[in-house]
């Protein structure tokens, strides 16, 4: 997983993770909204400008294409980010950054 | 796709909580204080390889107290209700709702031990479309990864609206090959919170597929 730059704690990378995440829901629900139900001309010019270089307007998305979309685009990135998010999640375990015993976590 | 009847699965339901129909089962005021579900025995080592499920999941009118539990699906070597599954250091996978603010958890137990994803935006009386997929050698310890995609007005890949994406790794050394499906279980400790709910469609992905059992012992043709 390429993160930015200025992304470099595992509280950054987790932050841009779920970011990512939501971002790459967001972009399906789109494509979902696109093939089901359609989409205008003023609707499709808000998603990203590489999605758009790669599927055209049109104002119904077929079948092929939606599973085209979820098969190129959003599976292997939300697997990557989804995988990238376990990793954050196992290091952020092994974490000694505070001393923690049992009675001091609320269990209310 | 082919629906389960659920009237060829077992009913335990010692407080006549459970509605069983061939598509669905629903269940009103099931709590913490009773050991009631529903399953089937698929057969030894049933599930051995990657599958796809599919089911319809709705919860809601939480009763006597916040925390709610009650699982819509699973998979474990045992019948037993979650809390024996842990207890009990037993195998499971499942998918369970908790408290009164609808938290899904996917949950897998590697000998009761307990590793969850889980999801706070869930609202109560709202059909949830949920597909959970297995990588029987994926994960982190490639023991076995499932994801569970959380959609709302149809499935994932379906055009269904992704809600959340959940996903758990087994972290036990080697994969577990489980035996019973279960479509309802309680999490019996003693508490009275409750709620209405139901599984609905269960399709597990069976057209074609020939069991463990019958696949080594040639009973169907094999592969």
């Amino acid at each position: 997983m390429k993160f930015p730059q200025d992304c470099v704690s595992i509280a950054d990378k987790s932050e841009y993770l779920y970011a990512a995440q939501e971002k790459l829901r967001l972009i399906h629900n789109a494509f979902a909204r696109w093939y089901k139900e359609g989409l205008t001309q003023q609707q499709y010019n808000l998603l990203p400008e590489k999605v758009r270089n790669k599927y055209k307007y049109v104002s119904k998305l077929t079948f092929e294409d939606f599973k085209r979309f979820i098969a190129e685009d959003f599976e292997p990135r939300n697997m990557k980010v989804l995988d990238a998010l376990g990793q954050a999640k196992d290091n952020l375990h092994k974490s000694s950054r505070f001393n923690i015993e049992i009675e001091d976590i609320d269990g209310d | 796709m082919a629906i389960e009847d659920f009237t060829t699965y077992t009913e335990a339901d010692p407080n006549s909580k459970i509605t069983v129909t061939s598509s669905k089962v629903s269940w009103n005021d099931l709590s913490r204080n009773e050991e009631a579900y529903v399953y089937k025995a698929m057969g030894y080592q049933f599930f051995d390889k990657d599958f796809t499920h599919k089911f319809k999941a709705q919860f809601s009118n939480y009763k006597n107290g916040y925390t709610l539990r009650v699982t819509h699906w699973a998979l474990s070597e045992n019948v037993d209700d979650e809390k024996g599954w842990f207890v009990n250091s037993y195998n499971a996978v499942n998918l369970f709702v908790y408290n009164y603010d609808w938290r899904i958890y996917l949950r897998i137990y590697d000998l009761g031990s307990p590793t969850s994803d889980i999801w706070t935006g869930a609202q109560g009386a709202t059909t949830y479309y949920i597909t959970i997929t297995r990588d029987r050698d994926g994960g982190a310890n490639n023991s076995g990864r499932y994801t569970a995609y959380i959609c709302t007005n149809g499935y994932y890949g379906e055009g269904g609206n992704l809600e959340e994406t959940l996903q758990v790794d087994s972290q036990y050394i080697q994969p577990f090959d489980w035996h019973y499906i279960f479509a309802c279980n309680t999490y019996n400790d003693g508490n009275p919170q409750s709620c209405d709910g139901f599984t609905e469609d269960l399709d597990l992905g069976l057209v074609g597929f020939k069991p463990a059992f019958a696949r080594a012992n040639n009973l169907i043709g094999g592969f």
